[in-house]
């Protein structure tokens, strides 16, 4: 028996220029047993995900897997005070691990509507067998673009800083096998449901993204963070 | 075209080359263990069959990142060919206006004032990043 995955993550309409592909490379996911939920934070009483919905109606109804997949509102949005990205983002992550500890899904895959992993990521990193375990992609752009992982090194008797990978450095990183790190992107990322159940996804304002917190959260748990290196997706986070 | 401040547009090619040569490299090691196996100790081909294992392995996976690299340094460069063009089309007009207006606002005066003119003129791609920041203030004013 396949255990059961949720795959889900927030989602807006600024993101709908790479949704239909999106949907596309998630629906056509080779693992057997998963469902993908969407929770969407665009402030615009539920159009988007009504666009949404009757998109991924229209066209894959015919081959049955559009029940697979469903967009929600994240309804405390339209009330909420929190208006940045950042605030939205949590909330909605948050609806995410929400409605998988309501339901018996045993595994989260976290993956962002602007990432795309090879159609195998859900056998791939399940079959790691870890409890947190992500997939790379790369953030920023032009000299800030990095890989949204982090590693520690030490700066001075038992002490050690959370810091980027440097293109220089990625050569020896990325080889396939996989590494211990400190701090993995929330965009693809696989988390067990016990481990959810004791981390909620938080914000604090500073600029600081809810993948920053998840980290320090496990970090303090004792719980570890592990980067398949053989997995690289896209991320499509910008129209050009 | 020199400076002692590389450009992304440098950086990525370099890193992109690096790469490239790091997966001839890769694929040579396969061929060279598989061709030169013959007389080496048990010892020594378990030894470079769990090599030619692990190479592959990199294989696979820095073809994945060159493809990412390569894809995403075509769309950045279509991008700052565009740029490049819309600056060489309205370099002087912007930079007029620019001008006019640092007088009443703090960001622009700012910008143009304490700017490294000599660097951002020695290579067109700090022109652009220049011309572009400029651009965006002023059509948030």
């Amino acid at each position: 028996m396949f255990k059961k995955i949720l795959v889900c993550g927030p989602t807006a309409n600024v993101k709908n220029y790479c949704f239909n592909d999106w949907i596309d490379n998630v629906l056509n996911f080779t693992y057997p047993n998963y469902d993908v939920r969407l929770f969407d934070n665009t402030n615009d009483k539920g159009e988007n995900t009504k666009k949404l919905n009757k998109y991924v109606e229209d066209n894959y109804s015919d081959v049955g897997i559009n029940k697979k997949f469903f967009c929600q509102n994240s309804l405390i949005i339209n009330n909420s005070k929190e208006t940045d990205v950042i605030s939205k983002m949590a909330i909605s992550h948050n609806d995410c691990r929400n409605y998988l500890l309501r339901n018996d899904y045993e595994f989260m895959l976290h993956l962002e509507t602007d990432v795309f992993p090879e159609k195998n990521i859900i056998e791939k990193l399940m079959f790691n067998l870890k409890p947190i375990v992500g997939g790379l992609y790369y953030i920023d752009e032009g000299k800030y673009r990095s890989l949204m992982a982090q590693r520690v090194i030490e700066i001075g008797y038992k002490r050690g800083i959370s810091v980027n990978f440097k293109s220089d450095e990625e050569i020896n990183f990325i080889d396939g096998n996989l590494k211990q790190v400190s701090h993995i992107g929330l965009g693809c990322v696989l988390i067990h449901r016990d481990y959810l159940k004791k981390i909620k996804f938080r914000f604090a304002g500073k600029g600081m993204h809810p993948d920053t917190f998840f980290a320090e959260d496990c970090q303090s748990l004792g719980y570890k963070i592990f980067a398949d290196t053989s997995c690289i997706a896209e991320h499509r986070n910008k129209t050009w | 075209m020199s400076s002692e401040v590389t450009s992304y547009l440098d950086e990525m090619t370099k890193t992109l080359n690096d790469h490239k040569i790091m997966y001839q490299l890769l694929n040579k090691r396969i061929e060279l263990s598989e061709k030169e196996i013959e007389g080496l100790s048990e010892y020594q081909k378990n030894e470079v069959r769990i090599s030619v294992i692990r190479t592959k392995t990199e294989l696979n996976v820095l073809g994945k990142v060159i493809k990412e690299k390569e894809n995403y340094f075509k769309n950045y460069f279509e991008q700052y060919t565009k740029d490049l063009e819309d600056m060489n089309n309205n370099y002087d007009a912007i930079f007029k206006l620019a001008n006019t207006k640092k007088s009443s606002n703090l960001a622009l005066k700012n910008l143009l004032d304490n700017a490294n003119w000599q660097l951002i003129n020695s290579k067109d791609e700090f022109k652009v990043a220049m011309y572009n920041k400029i651009k965006k203030i002023l059509n948030n004013v």
